[in-house]
C-alpha cells in the first residue's frame, strides 16, 4: 500500500517560494476537483489517498507544462539530481525501454559531438577502430595473397613463394603441411574473469585443466593488452608445435588448442563459430557467473562444429580434387604437347621426302633447296638459275603434295645468281677431267673473266656433249669451242738418199708442214715411223732409220714442238716386208707420221 | 551436483603474504623464502559448502597478484570479473595495513557486486593481546561488503582456511540467490 502524504509529496523544495495565497488556490482546485467526482455519481466519501492521486494526476501535466513555461530553470533545477537514478531506475525496471527510447537518436548524438569535438571522439574511439582495422587488413592482405597464390594454381608454386616471404624453408612448409593440425581442445573463456564457460576435450589425450588455462590465458591476455599493446588483441599463442588461436569477442573469447599449423580456413571457422554464438547466446555469456549449468548447451554443439573440421575430413575431400585439378592441369599441357610432337614428326617426314625427292634430280642437286610443311601446304623456297630447273622443282614438288594432301607453294626465285669464280673454275675442271676419261676425246680448257675457251679433239657425239656441258656451268658467259671431231691426217713422208741420213731443202719444207700441224692440233702426239729399201745389211739400214728419225725429230724441235709430242718408232723397220717393188726405190727410203693423243698422264 | 567456479583475487602491498596464504590454502606448505610475484598466479582448489539441502561444490580459482609498490600498481585488468577477493596486509608494517582501503576501493570499483574479506597476515609475528586491538580498531571502520578481517598466518596455517571458506560460503550463497 501507497503510503500518501500530501504535505510530503506536494510540497516541492522550492515550497517556502509560494504565498499563502498560493496554498489557497491550489486547495480550492483540489476540492472543485473531489467535488467533480461526487457529481459524476461517486459516493460522497471523505478522499482516499488514491483518489487524491488521480484527481491531482489529470492537472499534473498541465501544471507541469506551465510551470516549465513560467520557470523553466526551477524544474531542470528541480528534476535534474535525479535523472541520471530515474535511468538507472528506469533500466531495472525495464531493460530495453531506454535502449529503444535512445537508440535512434545515438547516430544523430554521435554526429554532433563529432562535429563538435572531433578530436576526443577520434581518441575514444581509436582503441576500438585501430584494432579491428588492422585485423581486417591483415584478413584482406591473407585474402589477396591466397589469390594470388591459388592462380598460380600449382602447390608447389604457393609453397615456394610462401617459403619465400615467410622466410623458413620450403621443408619446413612441407613438414607442416605433411603432419596437418589436430584440434586438442577448446575453451571459450569470460574474458574479465577468465572462468571457462565452456570447454571441450578431445577423447583420447590428456585431459587439460581447464580452470587454470583459462585463468593463466586470460592473464596473459590481459598482461599483453596492458603492458604490451594497449587496445590491440592477442591473436594466438605459440607454444612449441602447439598452436593456440585466441579468437575474442565481447564477452568471452575462444581458445582452440591447436597441435600443428592450422590453416587460414580454419581460423575463419573459429571466428564464424564463435560469431554465431555470441549472436545467439550473448545475454548467457555476459551474465556468467561461474555455473556451468547455466551455460546453454547449444554453445557445447556449436564448438562441436570445430572438432569434426580435423585435418583428416580436410584432406580427404581436397586431396583427390587438388590430384584431379593436377591431372587436368598435365593434361592441358601434355595432350597439344603431344598432338604438336605427332604434327611435327609428320611434317619432318615428308620435308625429308622433298628434300631427296629434290636431290635425286642431277640437275637440280647442286641447288639448296628447301621444302617446309605447314598446316595444309609444302613449301619449297631455293633459288636456281633457269626457270626450266624451277619448272622441274615444280614437278617434283607437285606428286609429293598431292600424295599427302598438300597444296603446292612453290617459291623457288630463278635469278642469276652471283656465282663464284674458283666455283666455275672448279666445275670447269671436274668437266674436262671427266670428259677426258672418254675414248678418243682429248680437250683442254681455258677459262678467264666469264669466257671459257674449249680446245681438242673429240668424237661427234662426245664434242655435242662437251658443248652442252660447259653451256650450262653458271658463271660460264660465252664458251668458244675449238674441237676437232677426228685426228689431222698427215700424209707428209720425208724421203731420204740412198745410205744417207741428211735432210734435203725439200724435206724442210715438209717438216714444215707438219710443225704447224702439230701446233694446229697441241694434243696431238705424233709417232715417227722409219722405213727402208731393204738394200744392204739389216744393221746399215737400222743405223740409217736411227739417224733420220733423231734428224726428223730435230728438225721438229727446232721448229718449236716439244720433244715430248715425238715418239719415234725408228727401231721397228717398217714397210720391208711388205714393199711395192713398182715403187721407186727411193720413195722406200723414207719418215712417216702417225698422229695420236696419248693417254691423261693423270691416269 | 553441478560445479560452479569463481574467481577470488589476492591483492595487498607487497610481501604482505598473499602467495604464502595462497600456498597454505592450495598445498598446506609454507616456505620462508621470499620469492617475489611476477605478474599473476593462477591456482585452483576445490572447497565444499554445506548448505541447507546438500552439500555444493565449488572450484576456487585464486589469482594471486603481484604486489604493488609504490613504483608499480596492480594491473586492474586482472582483477575483472572476480567474485571476491582477500586483502592482505602484513600486521608488522602498520603502512600496509593503512593500504587495505584503497586496495578495498579498487577492487569494489572494478567488480561493484563483490565481496571481500580482510586478512591480516604474519599474526604469529605478534603478541595475542596486541592483535585482538589491531583487529577491533580496524573492524569498526570495515563496510558490509566486507565480510570479516581475519587474523591469519600462513606460517603455522591459522585462518587461512577459515578466511577461504567463509568466502566459498557467501559465493555459493549469492549463487543461489
Amino acid at each position: 500500500m501507497m503510503n500518501f502524504k500530501p504535505s510530503d509529496s506536494l510540497k516541492p523544495s522550492n515550497s517556502k517560494n509560494l504565498e499563502v495565497s498560493e496554498w489557497k488556490q491550489i486547495d480550492n482546485l483540489i476540492d472543485s476537483l473531489i467535488e467533480q467526482e461526487r457529481q459524476n455519481g461517486v459516493e460522497p466519501q471523505p478522499p482516499t489517498p488514491e483518489e487524491l492521486a488521480k484527481a491531482i494526476a489529470k492537472i499534473l501535466p498541465a501544471a507541469i507544462e506551465s510551470e516549465i513555461q513560467s520557470n523553466p530553470e526551477a524544474i531542470a533545477k528541480a528534476i535534474a539530481p535525479e535523472i541520471a537514478l530515474s535511468i538507472r531506475e528506469q533500466i531495472l525496471l525495464d531493460e530495453t525501454a531506454i535502449p529503444q527510447t535512445l537508440g535512434p537518436e545515438m547516430g544523430k548524438a554521435i554526429k554532433a559531438q563529432i562535429e563538435s569535438e572531433k578530436d576526443a571522439m577520434v581518441d575514444a574511439l581509436y582503441p576500438v577502430i585501430g584494432s579491428t582495422i588492422s585485423k581486417y587488413m591483415v584478413e584482406v592482405v591473407q585474402d589477396i595473397n591466397s589469390k594470388i597464390e591459388s592462380t598460380l594454381s600449382s602447390e608447389g608454386i604457393r609453397r615456394k613463394l610462401r617459403a619465400k616471404m615467410q622466410g623458413v624453408s620450403e621443408a619446413e612448409l612441407i613438414f607442416k603441411e605433411s603432419i596437418g593440425y589436430r584440434v586438442r581442445a577448446i575453451f571459450l573463456i569470460d574474458k574479465d574473469s577468465g572462468l571457462v564457460i565452456q570447454e571441450i576435450q578431445v577423447a583420447g589425450e590428456e585431459r587439460l585443466d581447464s580452470d587454470m588455462l583459462g585463468g593463466m590465458l586470460t592473464a596473459i591476455r590481459s598482461f599483453a593488452n596492458d603492458c604490451i599493446a594497449a587496445g590491440s588483441e592477442l591473436d594466438s599463442i605459440d607454444y612449441g608445435n602447439w598452436q593456440i588461436p585466441l579468437e575474442v569477442a565481447g564477452y568471452c573469447y575462444l581458445a582452440v588448442i591447436v597441435a600443428g599449423e592450422p590453416p587460414k580456413e580454419f581460423i575463419s571457422k573459429i571466428r564464424q563459430i564463435l560469431g554465431e554464438i555470441v549472436l545467439e547466446h550473448d545475454e548467457a555469456i555476459q551474465n556468467f557467473d561461474g555455473d556451468s549449468s547455466k551455460v546453454p548447451f547449444e554453445i557445447r554443439n556449436k564448438l562441436e562444429r570445430l572438432i569434426e573440421t580435423d585435418d583428416r575430413q580436410e584432406r580427404k575431400s581436397s586431396s583427390p580434387l587438388l590430384l584431379w585439378l593436377l591431372i587436368f592441369g598435365f593434361g592441358l599441357i601434355l595432350i597439344p604437347w603431344g598432338m604438336e610432337r605427332h604434327r611435327l614428326q609428320t611434317t619432318r617426314k615428308i620435308e625429308r621426302e622433298a628434300v631427296l625427292e629434290l636431290d635425286a634430280a642431277p640437275e637440280l642437286s647442286v641447288y639448296r633447296l628447301d621444302p617446309q610443311v605447314t598446316a595444309d601446304r609444302l613449301i619449297i623456297t631455293g633459288r636456281v638459275p633457269s626457270q626450266s630447273k624451277r619448272d622441274r622443282v615444280q614437278q617434283i614438288g607437285r606428286a609429293i603434295a598431292q600424295q599427302h594432301n598438300l597444296e603446292l607453294d612453290n617459291r623457288v626465285l630463278t635469278v642469276n645468281l652471283p656465282v663464284d669464280p674458283s666455283w666455275t673454275a672448279g666445275e670447269i675442271r671436274r668437266l674436262t677431267g671427266l670428259f677426258n676419261q672418254q675414248p678418243e676425246v682429248k680437250i683442254e680448257t681455258a677459262y678467264r673473266q666469264g669466257m671459257l675457251t674449249v680446245e681438242g679433239s673429240a668424237t661427234e657425239e662426245s664434242a655435242r656433249q662437251i658443248t652442252q656441258a660447259f653451256s650450262q656451268i653458271p658463271g660460264v658467259a660465252r664458251v668458244v669451242f675449238k674441237l676437232n671431231s677426228k685426228l689431222p691426217q698427215i700424209e707428209q713422208r720425208i724421203s731420204f738418199d740412198s745410205g744417207s741420213g741428211e735432210l734435203s731443202p725439200e724435206n724442210l719444207i715438209e717438216i714444215q708442214t707438219v710443225s704447224e700441224i702439230l701446233r694446229e692440233y697441241p694434243q696431238v702426239h705424233l709417232k715417227l715411223m722409219a722405213h727402208s729399201d731393204g738394200v744392204g745389211s739389216v744393221a746399215v739400214n737400222q743405223r740409217l732409220a736411227k739417224e733420220r728419225c733423231n734428224n726428223v725429230r730435230a728438225a721438229l724441235v727446232a721448229r718449236g714442238i716439244d720433244s715430248s709430242r715425238l715418239m719415234d718408232s725408228c727401231n721397228l723397220l717398217s714397210g720391208v716386208q711388205n714393199q711395192d717393188k713398182n715403187r721407186a726405190v727411193w720413195s722406200e727410203r723414207y719418215i712417216s707420221f702417225v698422229p695420236f693423243v696419248p693417254l691423261n698422264p693423270s691416269q | 551436483m553441478s560445479s560452479i567456479t569463481k574467481k577470488i583475487c589476492l591483492l595487498g602491498d607487497f610481501n604482505v603474504g598473499k602467495t604464502s596464504l595462497v600456498r597454505r590454502f592450495v598445498e598446506d606448505k609454507f616456505s620462508d623464502r621470499y620469492l617475489s610475484t611476477v605478474g599473476v598466479k593462477v591456482s585452483r582448489k576445490s572447497t565444499d559448502v554445506r548448505t541447507e539441502l546438500d552439500i555444493q561444490s565449488i572450484d576456487l580459482l585464486v589469482w594471486d597478484l603481484e604486489g604493488n609498490t609504490k613504483f608499480k600498481s596492480i594491473t586492474p585488468s586482472y582483477l575483472k570479473g572476480a567474485s571476491a577477493s582477500i586483502i592482505v596486509a602484513d600486521l608488522s608494517r602498520t603502512d600496509t595495513i593503512k593500504n587495505l582501503n584503497q586496495h578495498l576501493q579498487l577492487f569494489f570499483q572494478i567488480n561493484p557486486k563483490s565481496k571481500a574479506a580482510i586478512a591480516l597476515n604474519k599474526a604469529d609475528l605478534i603478541p595475542e593481546e596486541k592483535l585482538a586491538k589491531l583487529v577491533e580498531n580496524y573492524q569498526s571502520q570495515s563496510s558490509k561488503r566486507v565480510l570479516g578481517v581475519y587474523t591469519t598466518s600462513a606460517k603455522t596455517g591459522d585462518r587461512v582456511n577459515e578466511i577461504f571458506q567463509r568466502l566459498a560460503e557467501e559465493l555459493v550463497a549469492t549463487n543461489k540467490s
